[in-house]
């Protein structure tokens, strides 16, 4: 997958952006949903949590509704959920793709 | 019982721009009993507390603010820090353009869990230096425009060590910023390719050259400052002056060649400046401009300008070719006729005049190279140029 640039995501952007699709969170809030929601499989690092939330915010995938000392929450915004979405399509194709060749391996 | 010293200073051992290595020189440090302290960073030299050994992980982390010139001030944002602190990372201080974070092994989860979203946070970095170029490119290229004006007058005229040690410390500090980008490139290259970084690399210690490498841009300024400071109180001493001293002709010889039966006196001195400088490649160099009026017994009056650019360079060569850049930046004024000269006593001369009937001459006679203008009320025919020509060219002793 490219990383490059926000053609697609990574797998650390692509929670990040599943937990704010749930409602609006502050960054602790996302490493916990991501923990819960991938049983501890995907540990996302502070720096990185802080990097992809820096970037969300520039790409204008998420806006910060609320500052409470350091605490500071976001929601996701359409071009985000837009975002989400397509990565979601893509991810359906690959696994497609995936099974497909696994079944053409098989028969 | 003298006082243990409880603190150390050390330069960093490697590139500024090297995080495996700086990372695995921290750990180590820890782990010989030396605790990196939070005291800002000063022309590269870190701050360590003696302590007991520990298993500490050190991880630095991209920072937006840049670097600074004095010291390494900067805190990263609120929210990075409650998040890094929430699982077991401390910020300790900021060093370069990174800051630096500690926890003790073994830590809950890494800083950076992501090599694609590490190598995005350090495209920063290369915004950051491509910002520092702008000014050091444009500098070069000022630089570079005076010389293409007036190759080797700039070498004469500009002065001084300080002027060439200042394009030097501009061309080390552009190969240092081209490197540092070298560098970034090089970690976003190894995030993409092995996906982590090597926290346990072996480090060759190159301290003193980070500490030069930290100072230059100081030393630059200061050159800079010394530089300014010249253009207001300039090295071009203006004196008042009678030209007795002058190691060339002057307006009263030129009088007095005009007409050898009459005695013509100055009358009038309108205005002398005179200045006197040395440079590197020119230990005298002298600008005398004059306007004055004489009056021979008759009562006939004569008035005259002067001006002359005058260089004694460390060799002839040079003398040379600082006549052969005159004569290139006078050919290049529109108005302007070359004028043949016949029986002069030097080694390389031109002459042109302008429409204004101003005559500038180029002389070269040994280790000494002139640009002489100068305009005359009463005579402006060629033969009367060549008899001044000649009487400047006998004016300069070899």
């Amino acid at each position: 997958m490219p990383r490059k640039s926000m053609e697609s995501l990574t797998e650390s952007m692509f929670y990040v952006l599943m937990a704010f699709c749930q409602k609006p969170m502050c960054g602790i809030d996302v490493a916990d949903y991501i923990d819960e929601r991938t049983k501890g499989r995907l540990q996302i690092g502070p720096a990185t949590l802080y990097t992809i939330l820096s970037k969300f915010e520039k790409e204008r995938y998420i806006v910060e509704i609320h500052v409470e000392g350091r605490k500071r929450t976001y929601r996701i915004t359409e071009r985000g959920l837009k975002a989400y979405k397509e990565e979601v399509e893509r991810l359906k194709s690959c696994l497609y793709d995936a099974e497909n060749a696994a079944k053409e391996q098989e028969g | 019982m003298p006082k243990e010293n409880k603190y150390i200073r050390r330069p960093l051992p490697c590139h500024p721009y090297d995080v495996e290595g700086i990372e695995s020189w921290l750990t180590t440090m820890a782990q010989n009993g030396y605790q990196l302290a939070k005291v800002p960073v000063r022309f590269g030299f870190l701050t360590f507390r003696k302590d007991e050994p520990k298993d500490i992980s050190y991880r630095l982390e991209a920072s937006p603010q840049g670097e600074g010139t004095w010291g390494d001030g900067g805190t990263p944002e609120e929210q990075a820090l409650e998040l890094s602190e929430k699982y077991g990372w401390e910020f300790v201080i900021k060093c370069g353009a990174f800051y630096i974070y500690r926890s003790p092994k073994p830590h809950t989860r890494e800083l950076n869990t992501d090599p694609e979203v590490q190598a995005l946070s350090l495209k920063i970095l290369i915004k950051n230096k491509i910002k520092c170029l702008i000014p050091v490119i444009i500098w070069l290229i000022f630089i570079a425009a005076s010389f293409s004006q007036k190759r080797i007058l700039s070498l004469i005229e500009s002065p001084s060590l300080s002027w060439i040690i200042s394009v030097i410390l501009i061309i080390l500090i552009l190969i240092s910023t081209v490197t540092e980008i070298i560098r970034i490139k090089k970690l976003q290259n190894t995030l993409h390719q092995n996906g982590t970084l090597n926290h346990s690399k072996k480090v060759k210690n190159h301290g003193l050259i980070n500490v030069i490498n930290k100072c230059m841009p100081i030393f630059l300024i200061v050159l800079i400052v010394i530089m300014v400071l010249y253009m207001f109180f300039p090295m071009k001493n203006t004196t008042e002056n009678d030209g007795n001293d002058l190691p060339f002709a002057t307006l009263e010889d030129l009088f007095a060649a005009e007409n050898s039966e009459h005695d013509y006196k100055i009358t009038d001195a309108v205005y002398t400046d005179q200045g006197r400088w040395r440079s590197m490649f020119s230990p005298t160099n002298i600008y005398w401009h004059e306007q004055a009026e004489a009056t021979d017994t008759d009562e006939n009056k004569l008035s005259g300008t002067l001006t002359v650019n005058y260089h004694e360079t460390i060799n002839e060569a040079l003398a040379r070719k600082t006549a052969e850049d005159y004569c290139r930046y006078n050919k290049r004024k529109d108005d302007i006729q070359e004028i043949e000269l016949s029986d002069i006593n030097a080694d390389y001369v031109k002459a042109y005049k302008r429409a204004s009937g101003y005559i500038t001459v180029i002389i070269q006679k040994g280790n000494k190279a002139a640009e002489i203008s100068f305009f005359l009320s009463a005579k402006g025919n060629e033969n009367y140029a060549n008899k001044i020509v000649q009487i400047f060219a006998e004016s300069l002793e070899v």
